[in-house]
């Protein structure tokens, strides 16, 4: 099958995300489609599949104008996606998600014979073994990477296009997928696949595309380009300095410590300290206990076992308040679910975080609010019409710096950081890698949890690597290799 | 990290039977409270008595089964209440002004959909949450049944053949209502597991946004399953008129709470995506047997709320643990 995206144009309420793009993918290849964060990859997938529909732009297939109102148009063509996030249904069995929509079905009532032997051709083509009757919450998240993975090829399409497939997935699982990918290849299929392992994609991919910030940067075969070229093409500068000097802070005191944190179905023997002045960062794949761990220092979950001492004191830290008053900040995964109030304005934000400080008799002092909020916006470089603005309005890196800037409102003396820099720009990144160096030099503990490694690598003193709830590995971030955390991330040792 | 909970088959026999116990705490407490119900009350269980207690759970079975798929979806239907009283009125109406009752019947189906459709509409397109829209036609549809009626009961329909015998009639010696409270438990066991619409319910309300992205056509199958609730109002409100040979424009009032008490007693769960044909059942059959049993014993009416309330919370609770 053969894919031209012409001149593609999408806005999401008054921010344009793609601006003109062309993408081409030509039959029978493996096709990269290649950008930081928030490039705009998971939309122009979406609009090739008729998840989202463009403001402007034409889809051509095969030569032939096509308009997509919905993913069973797409399908009916012989198109499927593996969409970035898992759309499961976890109540519901193995064989149920894997036929939603799908369903061999004679008026209106399911064939679930028919359903099981298609169901077992696939997962055996995929080299997965699985009770078809279990109910999907059962499964691991890398077992739920895999079915939403097995959903795609229960359709015979022709083009399969796969969105950060393997972010969860273990060593074994990813061999098992890129064998079908070559197989699928084989038999004549394009695949167009997103990720940011940039070795599986010299390893799988025939030809990539780059975008940066909604724009067609180039498209090349995989072969006339170096990791280097792709990197330097995606950030649209030398990666050298998105990471600023790390500043000579003098490591000082024990600030919190963990001892043997345990958590039955999440996390076992978790143990770790962060000092004055250090940065210690958490790399692991999604879903395997991190922010858990996070939740259980906030006080938001309980432990099962372990101690936690602050300033070498043990504390309970049974719920959120002991926690903010010992001075820890939590910056958490999702800010808007749990970080933001999307319709309140930005004062409002550092308010509900802050009453305390503003507040005299119950009645909250404007002026001290408005000293905060000044103080602590300035500080995290926040851009802004006027502070009324509602945060809704705001870009998600700068949304992001509201997060940052109500909790160091807080005075913390340690923060959490669990994902800081997901979804947003290169520009926001960079300020957010400065402001926590500038809080290394404040003498702050950082914790900071990221799925990206290279992130990791250039803001952390110390990286705990995690495998499936426990720490496979305490390494002093000096002439470590990604490779080398990549394999304690995937269980290897 | 799901691997400890995967070696089932290596479990032993108490275990089994544990598991088995803890999957079915609702069928388990119906047990107990028949077995209660036998040793308190000789007259429990008479064919007589099992038979009028089937009846009694007819109206209100048919009722939850409509609020079941509903709450599966992720919703709530409050308005089932003023339907039955609306289109059981629309009936009565009907046949004293001489249509055929089986064309009466007809037209209250009719009536009974086009609500569910009405509250379909409001919540899929008109974006309102489920619990306001069916708040505002659960008093909508109970103002027009007093205005329509004049506040007055519409009694004596006079029919001897369908009006009279939907309600009132036997096959086998078994009442009609009874039989209908089988038939749609049975269809609708098979509506759940088996169909492609009955998975797309469940998908629905497990999570709407996968349900978008499967391809499923989220606010049209909405509408439908409003539909249903509406039409299963109405049935039930057709055997109800035909059994008190009279409607009334109060009927049916804070029925739809037992309802949704059936479906959540039966494990069916307010967040949606879960719930089961079965489940409901029970949940009906619990509510009936309480509100039978203590009419036999002669204890309070008043008993029976404070009862059912408990059951509902226990059962939630013990839903929860498992
Ligand atoms: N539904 C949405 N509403 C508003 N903004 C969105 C939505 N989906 C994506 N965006 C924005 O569009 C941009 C591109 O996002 P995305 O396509 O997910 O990037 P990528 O997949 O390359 O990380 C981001 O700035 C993101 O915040
Ligand atoms: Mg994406």
């Amino acid at each position: 099958m053969k894919l031209e995206l012409k001149k593609i144009c999408k806005s999401f309420g008054p921010v344009e995300v793609l601006h003109n793009v062309d993408f081409h993918v030509n039959d029978n290849e493996v096709h990269a489609l290649i950008g930081e964060n928030g490039a705009g990859k998971s939309t122009l997938v979406k609009i090739l599949t008729g998840i989202e529909t463009c403001n402007s732009g034409k889809i051509l297939i095969d030569g032939i104008e096509h308009k997509f109102n919905n993913v069973l148009d797409s399908e009916a063509i012989g198109i499927a996606i593996v969409n970035q996030e898992l759309n499961l249904f976890t109540d519901m069995t193995v064989l149920e998600n894997l036929f939603i929509c799908k369903e061999s079905s004679k008026l209106g009532i399911i064939n679930k014979k028919a359903q099981i032997e298609i169901a077992n051709r696939t997962l055996k083509r995929l080299g997965i073994k699985v009770d078809l009757n279990q109910p999907v919450s059962d499964l691991s998240i890398g077992m739920q990477q895999m079915l939403e993975i097995s959903k795609s090829l229960i359709l015979d399409a022709k083009l399969i296009v796969l969105d950060e497939p393997t972010s969860a997935l273990t060593n074994i699982e990813i061999g098992n997928l890129f064998r079908v990918l070559n197989l699928l290849k084989k038999d004549g299929k394009s695949i167009i696949y997103i990720s940011h392992r940039l070795n599986e994609i010299f390893e799988l991919c025939d030809t990539i595309t780059i975008l940066r910030d909604g724009n067609f940067v180039l498209r090349d075969r995989v072969k006339n380009m170096s990791f280097d070229d792709v990197v330097k093409n995606m950030v649209g500068y030398d990666l050298g300095n998105l990471y600023p000097p790390k500043p000579d802070v003098k490591i000082g005191n024990v600030l919190l410590e963990a001892r043997n944190l345990s958590k039955e179905n999440q996390f076992k023997d978790v143990s770790f300290k962060v000092h004055e002045g250090e940065i210690i960062g958490f790399a692991g794949l999604m879903g395997f206990g991190r922010t858990e761990i996070m939740n259980v220092l906030f006080g938001v979950e309980n432990r099962d076992a372990g101690e936690i001492l602050f300033k070498d004191k043990l504390v309970k830290l049974s719920n959120v308040q002991h926690a903010k008053k010992l001075g820890i900040g939590y910056v958490t995964e999702n800010r808007k679910e749990e970080g933001l109030f999307l319709d309140s304005n930005i004062k409002q934000n550092i308010l509900y975080n802050n009453l305390d400080k503003v507040c005299k008799q119950f009645i909250i002092n404007k002026n001290l609010l408005e000293n905060l909020t000044n103080e602590f916006t300035q500080l995290v470089n926040l851009k802004f019409r006027d502070l009324d603005q509602l945060i809704s309005e705001l870009s998600g890196g700068n949304q992001q710096k509201v997060v940052l800037a109500k909790w160091l409102a807080t005075n913390p003396t340690v923060l959490i950081l669990d994902e800081p820099t997901r979804g947003i720009d290169v520009n926001s990144k960079k300020q957010i890698y400065e402001l926590i160096f500038k809080l290394k030099e404040m003498n702050l503990g950082v914790i900071l949890v990221s799925s990206e490694l290279v992130e990791l690598l250039g803001v952390a003193d110390k990286i705990y690597v995690m495998c499936e709830g426990q720490i496979k590995a305490e390494i002093e971030n000096k002439d470590v290799s990604d490779e080398l955390i990549m394999k304690y991330m995937m269980g290897g040792n | 990290m799901n691997k400890m909970k995967l070696d089932i088959k290596k479990e032993d026999i108490p275990s089994i039977v544990l598991n088995y116990f803890k999957r079915n705490i609702p069928l388990i407490g119906l047990i107990v409270i028949v077995i209660m119900l036998m040793i308190l009350s000789p007259s429990f269980l008479t064919k007589y008595n099992i038979i009028s207690v089937l009846r009694q759970g007819s109206i209100n079975g048919l009722l939850a089964f409509g609020v079941t798929i509903v709450i599966i979806s992720g919703g709530i239907d409050l308005s089932v209440g003023s339907t039955l009283a609306f289109t059981g009125m629309i009936f009565a109406k009907a046949i004293v002004d001489g249509i055929p009752a089986p064309i009466a019947f007809v037209i209250a189906l009719i009536a009974g959909a086009i609500i569910g459709a009405i509250n379909g509409v409001l919540i899929s397109r008109g974006k309102l949450q489920p619990f306001i829209a069916t708040l505002g036609s659960m008093m909508v549809f109970r103002g027009l049944t007093l205005y329509i009626s004049n506040g007055v009961p519409v009694s004596r329909l006079g029919d001897t053949g369908f009006a009279a015998w939907i309600g009132r009639g036997y096959f086998l010696g078994i009442p009609i209502p009874a039989i209908m409270l089988i038939i749609i438990t049975i269809a609708f066991a098979f509506f759940l597991s088996k169909t492609v619409f009955g998975k797309r319910i469940y998908a629905i309300g497990g999570n709407a946004k996968g349900a978008k992205l499967s391809g499923i056509n989220v606010k049209r199958n909405i509408v439908y399953i409003y539909m249903i609730s509406g039409l299963l109002a109405a049935f039930a409100a057709v055997i109800l008129v035909s059994r008190l040979d009279s409607a009334v424009p109060t009927a049916g009032i804070s029925y739809e709470l037992n309802a949704i008490a059936a479906a959540v007693i039966g494990g069916t769960s307010l967040t949606g995506g879960k719930g089961k044909a079965s489940g409901t059942l029970i949940g009906i059959l619990i509510i009936a047997v309480i509100i039978n049993g203590l009419n036999l014993l002669g204890t309070s009416a008043y008993l029976q709320q404070i009862i059912t309330g408990l059951i509902i919370i226990f059962a939630v609770i013990a839903d929860r643990k498992k």
